[in-house]
């Protein structure tokens, strides 16, 4: 249906593989991504940002185009082994304009935060 | 006046009180979306009510987002307002960080996306077999022929309880989501871990790989779970999953009876269920939450003191106009997300996939076979309030 513009999102996963997908704004990018069943997206909790399991890497130099991230996400992803400074979970990253063709990079494994 | 009305605090500003029964805002009309969209002609994100023992409303998306999503400063130790019904017990949805997280993880282990794949056969097939039995009849009545149906027989196969326990655990579900103030709570908690106690020691001994036997053997803290424990997980996974999915359901096929334009569409573009899917999650939102302050926070200008109750209702998240261009309308080429309907922070709903799940699956199987229906002639469709809402009866008819 016209009106409804989409947004490109582009996974990578840790071997390089990519999957470009399109989504319409308002959700987050890991609704999009289990939607559009990424690999690597666990998201076992699914929104609740608890798990860790739908952690990603944002383009370093985009990475304010991602929103801020809440003191929360931070204290989940200092817990995450796999954590790097340009790290996010996705489901609090909201899916707009400003993350169009982003890249996400998944780390090489997804550990759930016990 | 509401029940249980309370004396105003002293800081509280009177220009903020408004006597307001969260769980039957309009007695009089048969839909309360109007009554609550009422309260966004006001300036204020935050309001307070005498009703219910006396508590805040948070009236505006922004606010309700933020006060769902700091729990430090908002516990989750009260659920329900007054206060002592707050059904304080409930695991996880009672507890705060960190405490909260074992049990979190515990219940949303059967509900993962990965976990929640391997259902959707299984909802289809039921799906189907459900609808085969009513569309030659011309006439149903939704909730009690399909809506009760679909979601229950999931729930149930997840938990494998039987089938013919339902009507008993939907009775006492029934009281504490929409009370009516002739039951008492705790006799009702009472009821469910009388039952649920025997079944989880059944599930420790024999375990299966069903979620009653999850949390039966799980193990918390590096300790087997204590029995107290495991019974309020379980009396929280029948208190939030036996009904909140056929009451989304409820709504939507009440608009979607009334739509005869959208009907047409779907049908011929199937692939758009999604985004009606999403438009029903955003437009009828089912639940009202509650908080207990845990320390004074300011919101909208007014200080929300440690000890005060907050409630959060979902749809005024929906409605409210500077979140939503003409809130009320249904429109599936919104960009929706965002909105309250499944919570925010860590105690969002672990169910939403699922639910969304089968509601698609329930649209995509009910268009196939019954393309265009409506509201049964004469009918009369009212929307019961309550901790949850939802519309109980709603008959449909169509031509067979």
């Amino acid at each position: 249906m016209s009106g409804v513009s989409r947004v490109r999102m582009v996974f990578a996963d840790a071997a390089g593989h990519r999957r470009e997908i399109e989504h319409a704004p308002g959700c987050s990018v890991m609704e999009a991504a289990v939607e559009h069943e990424i690999a690597g997206i666990e998201a076992q909790c699914y929104g609740a940002a608890v798990c860790g399991t739908c952690h990603v890497y944002v383009e370093a130099e985009r990475f304010a185009d991602t929103g801020s991230r809440s003191p929360w996400e931070v204290e989940m992803l200092d817990a995450l082994a796999l954590s790097r400074p340009n790290s996010r979970l996705s489901c609090q990253i909201r899916v707009d304009a400003a993350i169009d063709g982003m890249v996400f990079t998944l780390p090489e494994r997804q550990d759930a935060l016990a | 006046m509401s029940p249980h009305a309370g004396s105003l605090p002293g800081h509280v500003p009177p220009a903020r009180v408004i006597d307001l029964d969260v769980y039957n805002p309009s007695p009089e009309l048969d839909d309360p979306a109007e009554a609550w969209a009422k309260l966004h002609d006001r300036e204020e994100a935050i309001l307070w009510t005498r009703g219910n023992g006396g508590h805040w409303i948070a009236t505006r998306g922004s606010s309700i987002k933020a006060i769902l999503e700091d729990h430090e400063s908002f516990s989750s130790n009260v659920l329900m307002v007054p206060r002592e019904r707050g059904l304080s017990n409930l695991l996880p949805t009672a507890a705060d960080p960190p405490r909260h997280r074992p049990f979190r993880m515990l219940i949303q282990q059967a509900l993962t996306p990965a976990a929640v794949r391997e259902l959707e056969a299984g909802i289809r097939e039921m799906s189907r077999s459900l609808i085969a039995g009513i569309a030659p009849r011309g006439r149903a009545d939704f909730m009690a022929d399909f809506a009760s149906q679909l979601p229950t027989g999931v729930f149930l196969k997840l938990a494998n309880l039987p089938v013919s326990d339902f009507p008993l655990l939907y009775g006492w579900m029934e009281s504490v989501m929409r009370p009516d103030g002739s039951a008492d709570q705790g006799e009702l908690m009472q009821r469910f871990a009388d039952y649920l106690l025997p079944i989880l020691r059944e599930r420790k001994a024999n375990p299966g790989s069903d979620v009653m036997s999850a949390i039966a053997t799980a193990v918390i803290d590096g300790q087997p779970i204590s029995e107290d424990d495991a019974v309020n997980m379980a009396t929280t996974l029948v208190l939030g999953g036996l009904d909140t999915v056929a009451a989304l359901m409820s709504f939507a096929w009440d608009y979607l009876a009334r739509d005869p334009d959208l009907q047409v569409l779907l049908v011929a573009h199937p692939e758009r269920i999604r985004d009606a899917v999403e438009e029903v999650c955003r437009r009828f939102p089912v639940g009202t939450n509650t908080r207990v302050t845990a320390r004074d926070t300011q919101i909208d200008g007014v200080t929300i003191k440690a000890g005060d109750l907050v409630t959060t209702p979902q749809i005024l998240h929906a409605l409210d106009p500077r979140e939503y261009t003409d809130p009320m309308r249904f429109d599936i080429d919104r960009q929706t997300g965002g909105y309250s309907s499944f919570g925010h922070g860590v105690h969002r709903c672990p169910g939403s996939f699922l639910g969304k799940v089968e509601l698609r699956i329930a649209l995509e199987e009910w268009l196939a076979a019954i393309p265009s229906f409506r509201i049964a002639e004469g009918a009369r469709v009212r929307v019961s309030p309550g901790v949850t809402a939802g519309i109980f009866s709603l008959p449909l008819s169509w031509q067979a």
